[in-house]
């Protein structure tokens, strides 16, 4: 469903972000891709995403990422942005539901229908007519996500799902992420999330893949993760 | 709370009352646009003497103030930084034009006083008007009914856009100016040999930030066409509705009201 091959990225200054990279994520699967700041991962976000372009080949579904594939890819595609701010960028969170099922030309009764499933799943109804400045962090960005399954899409990109969140919402995202169908790939610091909603995990450092495996293996191998500059989750520290 | 977060909240307010439900609220955008034109272009076109005939112009705004259940005394005090400007437009009126137009009393009002209030009263009235379509309508159903005008798009997304804007440049401000004010907790305001850093600082983050929602507007297949919510179509009693009170604006101004009622009782 999601496949990168030997993709390569670097900016105009000459930094080399990613480096030789290749992965493949199944439908329906749940992958984590972790990694200290500053390892690549919004930089695979974006080029999945079509935000950025490296080389190498990028494919969603059998869609390959170009600038004239990008409609189709970004209509298979749903991306949770970190800050839901930046997401939510229509007044109510209504309007901000309607705003991707509308541009891409489906109609109104079917949107309607959409957004009511899709608040009803998350058991966000009473958010549907709020205004996004009076909603707080947690329903935010949950309603972010909410925004982004109104698309119905394929994929799923989400960029730390749960930052800055407290523990009762950040379970809450949890339980949403586990629901989901579609084929999700979250990149997040928070590894108890990671361990808790992932089969898989991809271990990132300076833009190399440094492991891949089953996340209960990468997650629990203190060894690796210290050398990465990451922690084991809190999980199996015992703590 | 600082004064930005103050103005943002007064500016978010104003969609806040386009929510309300009032046969003022309920009346499509459609027609109270082209009504709300026709309105301010009869108010401008009074003459400069005419402040007793002007002066009835005033109902229609109270009215629908009271209607929709909005209150005067908001809008006024929102409009409290472009008033002044607004009623500085004729201040200088009474030095040149000073033929005595009437007495009162043994005092000369000279024609210089009136235009200058006629031009004041002008200018709150169409401000007054103005507010009253954004607060009954909301920014979106108004963007919706130019289109729906034929207003190019690029204009209406333009417009739509930089009143978006103006809350994304107002929130960064406020988180700069807080976080400015938590390390120079006894200045007032910001010293002036910071401003030129403070605004470029402003600059590029809202750039940045804008740069973010541009990104996420075409991950969502934004491609240069807003679909507006909310719009409700205006029906023919909607706008037989909008011809009558044109046609009072219109009656108003080719006749004195004001001193037609006078005559009743003199």
């Amino acid at each position: 469903m999601i496949e990168m091959k030997h993709v390569s990225f670097g900016y105009d200054t000459g930094k080399t972000v990613l480096d030789d990279v290749s992965f493949t994520i199944g439908e329906g699967e749940c992958v984590g891709l972790i990694g200290a700041n500053g390892a690549g991962k919004s930089t695979i976000m974006k080029l999945l995403a079509g935000i950025l372009f490296g080389e190498g080949e990028v494919l969603i579904g059998s869609t390959p990422v170009k600038k004239d594939t990008l409609y189709e890819v970004r209509r298979k595609l749903g991306y949770v942005l970190q800050n839901s701010d930046h997401q939510m960028f229509m007044p109510t969170v209504y309007e901000d539901m309607i705003f991707a099922p509308r541009n891409y030309g489906i109609s109104k009764e079917e949107t309607e229908k959409r957004i009511d499933a899709v608040l009803e799943k998350l058991d966000l109804t009473e958010l549907k007519h709020s205004r996004n400045h009076k909603i707080s962090g947690g329903e935010k960005r949950m309603a972010a996500i909410a925004v982004i399954l109104a698309m119905e899409p394929e994929v799923i990109l989400m960029d730390e799902p749960t930052a800055s969140l407290d523990p009762y919402n950040r379970r809450i995202v949890i339980n949403a992420v586990n629901s989901l169908p579609q084929t999700r790939l979250i990149t997040s610091h928070d590894l108890d999330m990671i361990l808790d909603t992932c089969s898989r995990v991809i271990l990132l450092d300076k833009g190399k893949i440094i492991a891949e495996g089953r996340a209960e293996d990468i997650l629990s191998d203190r060894q690796l993760l210290e050398a990465h500059r990451m922690e084991l989750p809190l999980s199996y520290t015992g703590r | 709370m600082n004064k930005i977060d103050q103005a943002l909240t007064e500016f978010r307010e104003m969609d806040e009352l386009a929510d309300q439900d009032s046969p003022v609220h309920h009346f499509p955008a459609l027609v109270k646009l082209p009504l709300t034109v026709i309105y301010i272009l009869t108010v401008l076109s009074f003459h400069k003497y005419d402040l007793s005939g002007l002066f009835v112009m005033i109902l229609f705004p109270l009215f629908f103030f009271q209607l929709g259940g909005i209150s005067v005394r908001r809008c006024l005090y929102r409009l409290r930084y472009v008033l002044p400007l607004v009623m500085a437009v004729g201040i200088l009126n009474p030095l040149f034009d000073r033929s005595v137009l009437l007495r009162i009393g043994n005092v000369n009002i000279s024609g210089g006083w009136i235009s200058m209030l006629t031009l004041m009263m002008k200018g709150v009235f169409s401000l007054m008007a103005s507010y009253l379509l954004v607060a009954s309508s909301g920014i979106g159903r108004i963007c919706a009914a130019l289109r729906r005008l034929h207003v190019p798009a690029v204009l209406v997304t333009l417009l739509l856009l930089t009143y978006r804007y103006v809350t994304v440049m107002s929130e960064e401000a406020a988180v700069m100016t807080d976080a400015y004010h938590l390390r120079a907790p006894k200045q007032k305001g910001i010293e002036y040999s910071a401003w030129g850093s403070f605004l470029g600082q402003l600059l590029l983050r809202s750039m940045d930030r804008a740069d973010e929602i541009w990104q996420a507007m075409q991950l969502r297949g934004y491609h240069g066409h807003f679909h507006y919510v909310g719009e409700t179509p205006a029906s023919l009693k909607d706008w037989l509705t909008g011809i009558l009170l044109a046609g009072l604006f219109v009656f108003c101004r080719c006749w004195n009201v004001t001193a037609l009622l006078g005559s009743l009782f003199v």
